[in-house]
This record gives C-alpha cells, structure tokens and sequence, in this order.
C-alpha cells in the first residue's frame, strides 16, 4: 500500500495558463479553462522604508527603523547618518508580469468529480508561512475537482513550509 | 547562504546567485530515500539525487550547482549556515 507521500507523487498535475495565448492553446488541445481572477491577499502584503546613507549614497530598504533581524543580530536606522527617503508603507511584493489580472487552470476533460490533483502554480494567494517579517506564498498545492471548482486543500495549521527543495 | 522566501532564489553569503529554489512536486524531504552519508536523498520523482545543504559551505553548493545547474538542493528555514533575507535593497 502507497504512503501518503506516495499517492501524492501519483496525482494528476494541474498547468495553470497566465495569458489569453496560453489559454486558448489549452482549449484548442481539449482543455477546460478554469477562469480564476488573480486576488492580491492583504496576508502577503509587505511593510517598507527606504533609507538613503547621507554620505554613501546607497540605499537599505527595511520594514522599521530599528529592530532584530536573524540570529538576533540588531540594527538601527540613525537618523544623522541615514535618511528615510520613503516613508514606511506597505506593498504587494508578488508581481505577475502579465497583462490580464486573470489565469486559467487547465482542467482535463476526463477529470472525475471528487478526484486530487496537483495543482503546479496556484492562481489564488494563500499565506504559507511567516519568517522574519516575510510573508511567504503558497506556489503550488493539491487541490480536489467538485465537477466546478479545485478546492483548494490548504490548511496553514497543518501544513509546513520550513523546508524547501528545488 | 542567504534566502529570499518571496523570489525563491539561493545566494552565497557574498550575494553571488546560486539558484531558485523550485520543486513542482512538493516532494517531502522525510519520505525520500537516504544514501549512505544521510545528506543526499534520492527523488523517484525526477530520478534525481537531492543534496542537503546544512552542512555544505557556500563554496560547495556553489560548486555542484555550476557543474549541474539543474542540481536539487533541501534548504531548511532554520538550518544554522542559512540566513533568510529580511533586507531589501542587497
């Protein structure tokens, strides 16, 4: 009998197309185009300053004046030696470099209801972790076909992002 | 090493790239099978070997994956040789 890593291993993967070219292709190859409009999560969005060295020139980029970052290692913006040149404010650091807020999951026509699949590059923002003010995004995920929808089977109290392969 | 969690991508400590880190699979380190040494896990997924980099200097990673640029790594959040960017601006 399979492991549950194994049968993970087993699943169907699910291509995601980011442009109207990409999903037209897939339609034309018998796909069904799952249209999913792109939705920026305020979880992800990122807190920064920029502080410009009055004597280098050179510019830090940090969520905070002062603080801790790894390894309890401190750090101090002062301000004689370091201007804020962009108050703190936040932003949505995950850009898609595509013209349409939109993507498509590419849907085999012979998926059965109720079957998980992989899905290889998720359309929709979950929040996968947390690391040092970091908010990091989940890329991929399984998911399981209702016949309309993937449902997404993502549950941030469960699932563990601290190691990362690749 | 130094990692930045939103662009996937590896360093060494000196801000030379070394790779982005991506597996479509989400293959689990613990379900892989170890080699002798422990640090290098064999992936059926891709037939590949994975190299753990918690105890790899910056020089090696480099190394292997200049030699192979489609070399797996395992990278772990909180392993003591890696420092997760929180900086920008580097």
């Amino acid at each position: 009998m399979d492991t549950k890593d194994q049968q993970k291993n087993k699943l169907r993967i699910i291509k995601t197309a980011r442009d109207v070219s990409s999903i037209n292709e897939g339609a034309k190859n018998g796909f069904y185009p799952l249209i999913v409009k792109l939705k920026e999560s305020k979880l992800l969005r990122q807190r920064y300053g920029v502080f410009q060295n009055r004597k280098t020139k050179e510019i830090e980029v940090s969520p905070r004046r002062s603080g801790y970052r790894q390894y309890d290692e401190y750090y101090s913006y002062n301000n004689a030696e370091w201007e804020l040149v962009i108050p703190f404010t936040d932003h949505y650091p995950y850009y898609f470099r595509y013209e349409y807020p939109f993507a498509a999951y590419l849907i085999p026509k012979d998926l059965s209801i109720g079957e998980m699949v992989l899905i290889e590059d998720l359309i929709e923002d979950y929040r996968a972790g947390i690391f040092w003010e970091k908010s990091m995004r989940l890329g991929s995920c399984e998911a399981i076909w209702d016949g309309h929808n993937l449902i997404v089977q993502y549950d941030p109290l469960i699932h563990d992002v601290c190691n990362l392969m690749g | 090493m130094k990692f930045n969690p939103l662009t996937k991508e590896l360093f060494t400590d000196d801000y030379v790239f070394i790779k982005e880190i991506h597996c479509p699979y989400r293959i689990a380190w613990e379900a892989l099978t170890p080699n002798e040494n422990n640090s290098i896990r064999n992936c059926d997924k891709c037939e590949k070997a994975i190299h753990d980099t918690a105890n790899l200097s910056d020089a090696e990673v480099l190394t292997k994956v200049r030699q192979d640029p489609s070399t797996c790594l395992k990278l772990d959040a909180n392993q003591d040789n890696l420092k997760v960017i929180t900086i920008y601006g580097h």
